[in-house]
C-alpha cells in the first residue's frame, strides 16, 4: 500500500490543483489517402480520419473518468499535407483544408493541425501551392491549423521561405479581418519543427512516424505554481535557494508526467494504436491559475519582463525536463516552457503595462520552447517586418539546435496598446508595439539562405 | 510469444503448485512491542522445517503485530506447529492451515483507493466499511491516523463487482455528503504511477 501522505499529496493535485492531461493528440498519416485529384482525395482522407479517430474523443473521455483525470482537448496531427497533395493546385489544397475541417467536425475534436509544409532548404511547387492557400484555407476553416518549417540546424535557414511567409501572416491575418486576424493566430513558422508534437497550432505527424499514433501533451503550469507557493509557505522564502525551488518543480513535473503517460498509454490500448511520447510543455491556458507567468512571479520577478526573467525561464525549463525525462519511458515533442502572450492572463497583463518587450520575449525563447507565441502587433506592420522578426526568432532556434517558432498576428485595424480578444483557449492581450517597423526590407529581399551553422566552436 | 504477464502467471500458477504441496499455514502473532519477537517465531518456523513464503508486521502504540505465510512438510499439522512456536516464543501465537487463493490478489485495473477525511468521532471506519460492504466491495488494505481532531482514512478497495461505476461514485458522493466525510475515490495505478519510480 502505498503511504497516506503520499495518497494524499496526489489527491491534492488531482482535486485542488486540478491536475489534468493538457492534450492527446492522435496522429495519423494520410499519404495513402493519395489520389490522383483533389476531391477524391479529400473523401479518402475524411474517411481514414474517420475511421482511425471516430471512437477518439469518447475514449479519452472515458478513461479520464475511470483515473479522475480529464482530458482537456482531444487532437489530430495529420502528415504534412503539402505531401498528400503535391501536384494540386492552389484550389485543391484549400479542398485539402476544408477536408481536415469536416472529419474534425465529425469526430468531435475542435482542433486538426498538419496544413503544413518543410521548406527548410527549398520550395517545390506543391509546398508553393500550399503555402499560398494557406490564408484562404485558414479563413474558410474553423479548426484547421498550418506549420511551415522554414529552417533546421541541418540546413540553415531558408530566407526565400521566411520572405514569403511574411506575406503570408499578413494575408492570413487580412483575409480573416472580420476576426481580428484570427487566421493567423493558426499559422506557425518553425525552425526544427518536431513531427511528434501534441500542441497546436504546431502539431503534425511527421514523415517518419507510424501510421497512427498517440501522443501526449502534460498538465499546464498551475499544477507546478501551486507545488511552489505550497513548498515556500511551508518552509519559508527565506530558507529556500532557487536549487531548493527547482528540485520542488523536477518532484511536481514527475508526478504530472507520470499521469500523462498513464492516461496516454491507456487512451493507445484501448484503441489499438501504438503510445508515441509524453511531451513536457507546459502550456498556459488564459484561466487564471493556469500560468507560466505566475511561476516567474513566485519564483522572485515582480513582473514577467523584469532583469531575472530569463534566468527563471531557462531554470524552469531545465527542471521541468528534469523531472519529466525522468518519469517518462518516451519524451518527446517541444517539451518546454510555452510564453503564449495572449493565452497566458499574466504575460497578456505584463504586456499591458509594457513591462513585456517583443524583444525580452525574444530573449526569453533562447531558453525555453517555443518562440513568439500568439503575440498580437500592429496590422499595418510591413511583411518585411513580419519576415525579418521571424527570421531573427528562428535563427535562435537554428544556431542552438533547439526548436523555435513565430506565432505572429498582425491584428488589422489595430495599433500598439489596443485590445484584441479571440476568446476561449486563444485569450486576449493588448497589441504589442514594435520598434523599429521598416529598417529590415534590404535584408529580407537578399533572399537565399543562411548556411547551417558550425557544429564545433560553440561560443 | 508468451508476454510478461504470461510468465507471471504461469510462475504464480508453479508457485502456488508447490505451496500447496508443503503444507501451507498462516501464523498470526501478537505481543507488547520488545526486541526477539520475529527471530523467535522464524526460528520455531525453522526449526519446524517450515519455509517461510511472505511475512507482514506492524507497530501501533507500543504493541506488535505480525502475519506470516509458511509452508511445513506434509506430516506437520496446524497444532504441532502452535505448539512448536509455543516453546519458542511467550509471544500470542495462533496458526491456521491456508486455504483458498494463494497467492495475494493482483492488483487489478478494478483496484481503487478511497480516501476518506473529516472530523474524528465514533463509528467512521465503521460507517466507510458498511458502505463498502453493503455494495460487494472488497477492502484489501486500511491506514488510517489522526491529525488533531481529524482522522484520516485511506482505503485501497476491489471495485470488480460494481456494475458501473458512475453509480458508484454517485453513491459515495451522496454518503459523504450525509456523513460529513471528505471522500474521494482514484485509482489504484494513479497512485502507483505519480509514487513509484
Amino acid at each position: 500500500m502505498i503511504r497516506s501522505d503520499q495518497i494524499l499529496k496526489t489527491v491534492e493535485m488531482i482535486q485542488k490543483e486540478h491536475l489534468d492531461v493538457r492534450a492527446v493528440t492522435m496522429g495519423i498519416c494520410l499519404l495513402d489517402c493519395r489520389t490522383g485529384d483533389a476531391e477524391s482525395t479529400a473523401l479518402k482522407i475524411r474517411e481514414k480520419i474517420r475511421t482511425l479517430a471516430g471512437d477518439f474523443v469518447a475514449t479519452c473521455d472515458r478513461i479520464g473518468g475511470k483515473y479522475g483525470v480529464p482530458v482537456v482537448n482531444k487532437r489530430i496531427s495529420v502528415t504534412p499535407i503539402a505531401h498528400v497533395g503535391a501536384g494540386f493546385s492552389c484550389d485543391g489544397f484549400i479542398r485539402l483544408a476544408k477536408a481536415l475541417d469536416e472529419a474534425a467536425t465529425e469526430v468531435g475534436i475542435d482542433i486538426i493541425g498538419g496544413f503544413s509544409a518543410n521548406v527548410e532548404k527549398g520550395i517545390n511547387l506543391g509546398d508553393m501551392n500550399l503555402i499560398r492557400a494557406v490564408p484562404e484555407a485558414l479563413a474558410v476553416t474553423g479548426k484547421v491549423c498550418s506549420s511551415i518549417n522554414a529552417g533546421s540546424t541541418r540546413h540553415g535557414l531558408n530566407m526565400d521561405a521566411v520572405a514569403l511567409l511574411g506575406e503570408t501572416v499578413k494575408a492570413a491575418a487580412d483575409a480573416s479581418a472580420s476576426s481580428h486576424g484570427f487566421g493567423a493566430a493558426k499559422l506557425v513558422v518553425f525552425a526544427n519543427q518536431p513531427g511528434d508534437n501534441p500542441f497546436m497550432a504546431g502539431a503534425i505527424h511527421g514523415l517518419g512516424e507510424a501510421d497512427a499514433v498517440i501522443n501526449v501533451g502534460v498538465s499546464g503550469p498551475g499544477v507546478i505554481a501551486r507545488a511552489l507557493e505550497r513548498r515556500i509557505a511551508a518552509e519559508g522564502a527565506e530558507n529556500l535557494g532557487l536549487d531548493d525551488l527547482a528540485e520542488e518543480i523536477k518532484q511536481a513535473t514527475f508526478r504530472v508526467t507520470r499521469c500523462g503517460e498513464l492516461i496516454g498509454r491507456q487512451v493507445a490500448k484501448a484503441l489499438g494504436l501504438p503510445f508515441g511520447v509524453v511531451d513536457l510543455s507546459l502550456a498556459p491556458t488564459p484561466s487564471v491559475g493556469d500560468s507560466v507567468g505566475e511561476i516567474l512571479n513566485i519564483l522572485g520577478v515582480d513582473d514577467i519582463g523584469a532583469p531575472g526573467s530569463t534566468a527563471i525561464v531557462a531554470m524552469l525549463n531545465d527542471a521541468v525536463k528534469k523531472g519529466g525525462s525522468f518519469a517518462s519511458q518516451s519524451v518527446g515533442g517541444l517539451s518546454g516552457a510555452f510564453i503564449p502572450v495572449m493565452e497566458d492572463s499574466v504575460l497578456a497583463d505584463a504586456a499591458e503595462r509594457g513591462c513585456l518587450t517583443l524583444e525580452k520575449l525574444e530573449a526569453m525563447t533562447c531558453v525555453c520552447s517555443v518562440g513568439l507565441d500568439m503575440v498580437p502587433i500592429p496590422g499595418d506592420t510591413d511583411p518585411e517586418t513580419i519576415a525579418a522578426i521571424i527570421a531573427d526568432e528562428l535563427m535562435i532556434g537554428v544556431i542552438n539546435s533547439k526548436t523555435t517558432a513565430a506565432r505572429l498576428i498582425p491584428v488589422p485595424g489595430k495599433a500598439a496598446g489596443d485590445f484584441v480578444s479571440f476568446g476561449g483557449l486563444f485569450g486576449e492581450s493588448v497589441v504589442l508595439p514594435i520598434r523599429n517597423t521598416g529598417k529590415s526590407s534590404r535584408f529580407v529581399k537578399f533572399g537565399g539562405r543562411i548556411p547551417a551553422p558550425i557544429h564545433s566552436l560553440k561560443n | 510469444m508468451i508476454g510478461k504477464s504470461g510468465v507471471n502467471s504461469i510462475l504464480n500458477f508453479l508457485k502456488g503448485i508447490l505451496m500447496t504441496e508443503s503444507n501451507l499455514m498462516v501464523i498470526s502473532v501478537m505481543d507488547r512491542d520488545r526486541s526477539g519477537i520475529v527471530a523467535e517465531v522464524t526460528e520455531g518456523i525453522s526449526a519446524l522445517g517450515g519455509n517461510l513464503a511472505d511475512l507482514r508486521e506492524s507497530v501501533l502504540c507500543g504493541y506488535f503485530t505480525m502475519i506470516l505465510l509458511a509452508g511445513f512438510p506434509g506430516n506437520v499439522t496446524a497444532e504441532q506447529v502452535e505448539k512448536g512456536l509455543a516453546k519458542q516464543t511467550s509471544s500470542r501465537v495462533s496458526v491456521e492451515p491456508a486455504e483458498g487463493a494463494l497467492v495475494e490478489a493482483q492488483a487489478s485495473e478494478h483496484v481503487y483507493v478511497l480516501s476518506a477525511v473529516g472530523r474524528d468521532r465514533v463509528g467512521l471506519v465503521a460507517q466507510v466499511s458498511r458502505f463498502c460492504c453493503n455494495r460487494g466491495v472488497n477492502i484489501l488494505d486500511l491506514a488510517s491516523h489522526v491529525d488533531g481532531d481529524q482522522y484520516t482514512m485511506m482505503l485501497q478497495i476491489d471495485l470488480s463487482d460494481i456494475q458501473s461505476l458512475e453509480e458508484f461514485k454517485s453513491e459515495l458522493s451522496a454518503f459523504g455528503d450525509a456523513s460529513h466525510l471528505n471522500l474521494v475515490l482514484q485509482h489504484n495505478d494513479i497512485f502507483r504511477a505519480t509514487n513509484e519510480i
